[in-house]
């Protein structure tokens, strides 16, 4: 009886520290989700009346983190490239933080002030959508 | 210099009436004399978009189509306006959003196979993108009759590119313009990257 109990409270035990989550770690867990589709982003073309369907805004579709820099589309969001100082388009060196992130997926404007390619289509998001994208891609990886 | 000194004399010369019936001259004779005068008026001097001066025939080319009959390029543009995009079914990038623009497209096109027009993918990797995969990628976007796709025969396909003017992306290695094809199988308009689907629409409609 007693063994029982052991092994029933060590599983609850298990159960909990496996499902407990920091705030930011929650925020990225919905975040992967946000990126690779498993919940849907409105996003249109520039100049397009329609948004998209949700299959075809898809983050991962163009910057698919296992996919070589050569074969996406887009650049690789790695944490690296998102927070180190580096010129882009052109443009004078700069990086991403929250803000300048979230304006780029709204807006289409990276942290330089250049547009990107009108290709990526400008997304409606709320700032916990964006935030959660964010922290998804800053993780730390091996 | 020269040139364009003269080009200037030339137009000093000419009354605002004659520079007018010149400019209408210019233009028909630079859309081949197959586009309305309505058309959107784009960037002339800009190569890759816009009237197609001259208009391009079509090469017969083999290809095949999604549910698995074979056809010359040429045959199958012959008699219909067509808006043709390029495109292949492994693409995960733009391709998909190219999809949706056509889906969204064919919705705007009210008596589209009474009106002889026709929506055509066709493929850049004719190694992959057999039948099957062209029927797939028609389905993934509930496409209807008039929307059709095919494949060219894989020694054709620099043809394909060259016409079109392919290979703007290294991941994806092809355009997302549209091009305007008339019913005698020429290549009439390029549209610039991702064209709305009304434009398109527009586009199609005045060259019926």
């Amino acid at each position: 009886m007693a063994a029982k109990w052991s092994i029933g409270v060590a599983a609850l035990w298990l159960s909990v520290v496996s499902v407990a989550q920091t705030p930011a770690e929650s925020s990225a867990r919905r975040g992967e989700q946000l990126f690779v589709g498993e919940e849907p982003l409105k996003g249109a073309i520039v100049g397009h009346d329609d948004a998209l369907p949700a299959f075809a805004s898809k983050c991962v579709n163009c910057h698919d983190p296992a996919a070589s820099e050569k074969a996406n589309y887009g650049s690789k969001l790695t944490r690296a490239a998102l927070l180190e100082a580096a010129a882009r388009r052109g443009g004078p060196p700069s990086r991403y933080e929250p803000g300048s992130f979230c304006r780029l997926l709204r807006t289409g404007i990276d942290p330089a002030h250049i547009l990107i390619l009108r290709a990526m289509p400008r997304y409606e998001i709320d700032d916990a959508q964006c935030l959660a994208i964010w922290n998804y891609l800053i993780l730390p990886r091996d | 210099m020269p040139g364009n000194m003269e080009l200037s004399d030339t137009a000093a010369r000419l009354s605002r009436g004659d520079f007018s019936t010149l400019r209408r001259r210019l233009m028909k004779a630079m859309l081949g004399g197959v586009l309305l005068p309505g058309l959107p008026r784009q960037v002339l001097s800009h190569a890759d978009f816009g009237p197609v001066a001259p208009v391009k025939s079509v090469p017969s080319l083999a290809c095949v189509l999604s549910d698995g009959r074979t056809a010359t390029l040429v045959k199958l543009l012959t008699g219909k306006t067509t808006a043709l995009q390029l495109m292949f079914t492994g693409c995960s990038a733009i391709c998909p959003i190219q999809g949706a623009l056509f889906a969204r497209l064919q919705g705007m096109l009210p008596n589209q196979l009474a009106r002889n027009i026709q929506l055509l993918s066709l493929s850049i990797d004719p190694l992959s993108d057999d039948p099957k995969a062209l029927s797939a990628w028609l389905k993934r976007f509930a496409a209807r009759p008039g929307w059709i796709a095919a494949s060219p025969a894989l020694a054709a396909l620099g043809q394909v590119t060259a016409l079109f003017r392919s290979g703007v992306n290294a991941a994806d290695n092809h355009s997302t313009q549209v091009y305007l094809i008339n019913r005698g199988a020429q290549l009439v308009w390029r549209t610039s990257d991702l064209p709305t689907p009304r434009e398109i629409a527009d586009l199609l409609l005045q060259l019926v």
